[in-house]
């Protein structure tokens, strides 16, 4: 009939379309997005008693909440996407098809990026819109903000995918959260490498500050509302990087994925 | 059509590290176009040799193709289709877009893909529901549903387990009637299934799956054999033709041989004569498939093959 | 169809990790160099009072006075490379030796910083006051206070301190010469030297390390200037002008060759007054002066709503104490931008328009 190499794209397309549909019909995705209006509303009432900061403080606010929505859907939906398919066996009936286990695990990435681009993307909008009417002040560094949020979250998503795959929802959840904080951490981890006298101690961290994503790189919250300019090899390198990440993580994802008999 | 040829698999109990052998040499095979049923008693291993031939498992050992492609290619799937035992389905979508996801999963194009699906949707029954959520079906909605995706992707092979389970009379007899229709249009069925009036309503063969293996195939219309009751000569003697071993049972002083048609008939009887024995009857028996099922499956510990 | 073995995930799994490390030695560093991390001075705003911090962070004090002491060496870092502004510092390590009052480091560096870097010299002393009070027992900590006030020129006070600090049996007899010199009021650069000697020689502190090493190039610088200057009045009585820069000194004899200052810079001579500088110092300098006349000049645009004509301007409303002018140096507002800029009448620094928010150090 097709041959099985050339229609994977169009597979992991429909898989992907599949999960964006699911998901955004999932009450939990509409709670967020109102959470996220909330959260936005919140700081414009909230601001005026900031003593003349009312700015920053919008402005600083509105990305925190953008962040935090979207790691919140990162990690939730994400980790338990695999596994509740599992769970409820609607997998089967669905990887009887000439689908991959690679392909169902990359089409399931896709589609939660896709998600979190929805989400993302609707709340940059109402907050580039209250700021740009409210404090007339919008910038391309706003923009770039938003976007390295969305890159950074990307990289969550398939740290999630990956233990959604391995564990429950729940350990998944934790696990991708406990990621989430040691990626931040992991510059302090490289600092704090060369200050420990002891020499394998200090080697011992200098390698796992090697191996752990630093999230950090992806925070130009400061830098937006400084109004400091973002030039776009920063974007560009800062992409590259999430990629450096997404790659291997997916790529460990779908090997134990195919490993896994579905019982 | 599909071929499972020594297929071994064993699970491994994680809390007491027991090794629990679920199927310990399963061969069999499944010709184009015919329906072959799968029976055994609970937990004999059916789902799980179904699973092996989608590739939800992977056995120990052993290899199973379908169309000769190996059975972990997805390639293999490209004309199957898959009903599981209690189908569930994605909650959130409709009826509609659920059928429409499987067929384009399985590369059929969007026209196609609407026209066939409407059409099986009012074939099955569910064209009011089509735009409901699935999360609001009933259960006999669910098995409709299960086979309208199917049927969507026009396979040339079903993988049914238990299809007919769970249903009241009256669905049972319209997949039944849906089963003869796609049987008499070709289409290959690989089915696992309990109910055996339906099972010898619908199948040219079944196998029953005891100890891991076939036991037993058994064609249409039941088991007919020829019973050969024989005296004055001693089995051990008999078996030394090996076509017989496993068929002999010793009752006293008489022997009773059991034949499949397959067997040579002229040949055993002039065995028992050359051994010095002497044929008492030779009679035409049929067993229901339940006895069959009884025997066959629930007393296979430590007997010696009785049939 | 057999079972993959678990050589293949092992594999994998090294296969992954490899792909990761070429990813942060190369790629954080290309990102890292384009970003500007604000993020230090968003979280020290957020921590509160350490008064009301240490009871809420309970057994987790240490660990939270550590990354916060983490922090600051970061941010200290950070800013000795780009602005030279330390205005968080004070807070910071309020907070940290709030948090953790024996954390004797965290006040010696804490007021080093305070009173050397960050200009708030009574900030830094009451510091170490309070390190003081929660550490009786600690000689470094006296010696420090008697050091800073060394250097505050109130010698009194130096005194007393240096004297407290040699009482201490584990303390070094040279302790006792400083108290000394504070009582003969000898702000020679000869002591100042040895004291900041005997501070390189009290810590394993990197960053003190620095900072010391830092102060005794300052210190070499001096007394190069003072060298130098002496020459060049005497240049100035033959010749009538003052040198135009130290290598007409050396080609004429003066000295023998052209020196550097400790920074690898050269020395600048000013023509009309004689006066020696290091470049690199007065670099640095000039710069920070920069950034302070640039508060002020955006103050005096948020109250007045409109840019100040001149900077004594400023110093008319009170904004500003007096207009710098190191080294002949003349800042101006730019019309229209509001950006300070600075004007030498020094031959080889004329023409160069120095802007506000260069990082310190790299123009002249």
């Amino acid at each position: 009939m097709m041959e099985s190499r050339r229609g994977a794209p169009a597979r992991i397309g429909q898989v992907a379309v599949h999960t964006l549909k699911e998901t955004v019909r999932d009450r939990v995705f509409l709670v967020s997005l109102l959470f996220a209006v909330l959260l936005i509303a919140s700081s414009v009432v909230v601001s005026p008693l900031a003593a003349g900061e009312q700015d920053r403080v919008i402005k600083n606010m509105g990305l925190a909440s953008i962040s935090a929505i979207g790691l919140f859907l990162a990690i939730f939906v994400g980790a338990s996407l695999v596994h509740r398919e599992v769970e409820r066996r609607t997998i089967y009936t669905l990887l009887s098809r000439p689908v991959s286990r690679g392909e169902y695990v990359i089409g399931k990435y896709v589609g939660i990026v896709l998600t979190l681009a929805l989400n993302v993307g609707s709340m940059a909008l109402l907050f580039s819109a209250l700021v740009y009417f409210y404090l007339d002040s919008l910038s391309v560094a706003h923009i770039a903000a938003i976007y390295l949020i969305g890159v950074e979250l990307a990289v969550v998503a398939s740290a999630s995918i990956l233990f959604s795959v391995l564990s429950s929802p729940v350990l998944g959840a934790l696990f991708t959260l406990a990621l989430y904080f040691i990626g931040h951490l992991a510059g302090d981890i490289g600092t704090f490498a060369e200050m420990i006298p002891s020499r394998p101690a200090a080697l011992l961290c200098k390698g796992v500050s090697t191996i752990l994503p630093h999230l950090t790189l992806f925070d130009v919250k400061g830098m937006a509302v400084y109004g400091k300019s973002v030039e776009p090899g920063l974007l560009l390198s800062a992409t590259l990087y999430a990629i450096g990440y997404i790659a291997p993580l997916l790529f460990l994802a779908v090997i134990l994925f195919r490993r896994k008999d579905l019982q | 059509m599909i071929r499972y040829d020594a297929v071994q698999k064993a699970f491994r109990s994680d809390f007491l590290r027991r090794r629990r052998d679920v199927l310990t040499d399963l061969s069999l095979e499944v010709r184009r176009g015919e329906t072959y049923a799968l029976l055994g008693a609970n937990g004999a291993g059916k789902t799980t040799a179904m699973k092996i031939l989608l590739d939800l498992i992977r056995a120990d050992d052993g290899v199973v193709t379908i169309c000769g492609i190996p059975a972990s290619r997805p390639r293999s799937r490209a004309r199957l289709a898959f009903l599981p035992e209690h189908p569930y389905f994605f909650p959130h979508l409709t009826g509609r877009e659920l059928v429409r996801y499987y067929g384009r999963l399985s590369g059929v194009g969007p026209g196609q893909v609407e026209e066939r699906g409407g059409k099986l949707m009012r074939r099955l029954g569910l064209a009011k529901a089509e735009s409901r959520r699935v999360r609001t079906y009933s259960k006999g909605m669910l098995q409709r549903l299960g086979f309208a995706q199917a049927l969507v992707a026009d396979p040339d092979l079903l993988v049914l387990d238990e299809p007919l389970s769970g249903l009241d009379p009256v669905g049972r007899k319209e997949i039944r009637e849906l089963l003869l229709e796609l049987k008499e249009k070709g289409m290959t069925i690989f089915l696992s299934s309990h109910i055996l009036e339906d099972v010898e309503r619908l199948c040219d063969r079944a196998g029953f799956l005891v100890g891991g293996r076939i036991r037993r195939e058994v064609e249409e219309g039941g088991v007919r054999w020829l019973e050969v009751n024989a005296e004055g000569i001693d089995p051990e003697t008999l078996r030394q033709g090996d076509q017989l071993a496993g068929k002999i049972v010793r009752e006293g002083e008489k022997i009773r041989i059991a034949l499949s048609p397959t067997d040579d008939l002229p040949k055993v009887t002039e065995s028992v004569r050359a051994g010095g024995g002497r044929i008492l009857s030779i009679r035409e028996r049929r067993e229901s498939l339940e006895d069959l099922f009884v025997v066959n499956v629930t007393a296979h510990e430590g007997e010696e093959g009785v049939s | 169809m057999k079972r993959r073995g678990s050589t293949e995930l092992a594999f994998s799994i090294l296969l992954a990790v490899a792909f990761v490390v070429p990813t942060n030695l190369y790629l954080a560093k290309e990102v890292e160099k384009r970003r500007i991390s604000t993020s230090l001075e968003e979280e020290l705003a957020f921590y509160p009072s350490g008064r009301y911090l240490r009871p809420v962070a309970g057994g987790f004090r240490h660990l939270l006075a550590d990354m916060l002491w983490l922090r600051a060496i970061q941010y200290y870092g950070e800013h000795r490379k780009t602005d030279l502004v330390f205005d968080k510092a004070g807070h910071v390590f309020e907070v940290l030796t709030d948090l953790d009052p024996h954390f004797v480091e965290a006040f010696r560096f804490g007021a080093l910083v305070l009173v050397e870097d960050a200009d708030e010299p009574e900030w830094g002393i009451e510091l170490l006051r309070k390190g003081i009070r929660e550490n009786p027992d600690r000689w470094e900590l006296y010696f420090d206070l008697g050091f800073h006030y060394f250097r505050l020129r109130q010698y009194e006070y130096a005194a007393s301190y240096f004297h407290r600090a040699a009482r201490f049996p584990e303390v070094d007899s040279r302790v006792a010469r400083f108290a000394a010199a504070a009582e003969e009021r000898r702000g020679d650069l000869e002591t100042a030297r040895a004291l900041w000697e005997e501070v390189l020689q009290t810590t394993n502190n990197s960053n003190f390390q620095e900072a010391a090493r830092f102060a005794l190039k300052t210190i070499d610088a001096a007394e190069d200037t003072a060298r130098i200057g002496a020459v060049a009045r005497e240049f100035r009585k033959r010749h009538g002008r003052y040198p135009i820069d130290p290598s007409e000194l050396a080609a004429r004899g003066y000295i023998a060759g052209v020196p550097t200052d400790p920074f690898g810079w050269e020395y600048l001579i000013h023509p009309k007054s004689g006066e020696v500088q290091s470049s690199y110092l007065l670099s640095r300098q000039v710069n920070r002066e920069m950034r302070v006349l640039q508060k002020v000049v955006d103050n005096f645009r948020r109250l007045a709503g409109r840019l100040p004509m001149t900077l004594e301007e400023t110093v008319r409303e009170g904004l500003l104490e007096s207009v710098p002018s190191s080294f002949g140096a003349r800042y101006e507002i730019e019309r229209g931008s509001g950006r300070v800029v600075v004007r030498f009448d020094h031959p080889r620094l004329a023409g160069k328009a120095i802007f506000s928010d260069r990082r310190g150090g790299e123009d002249l």
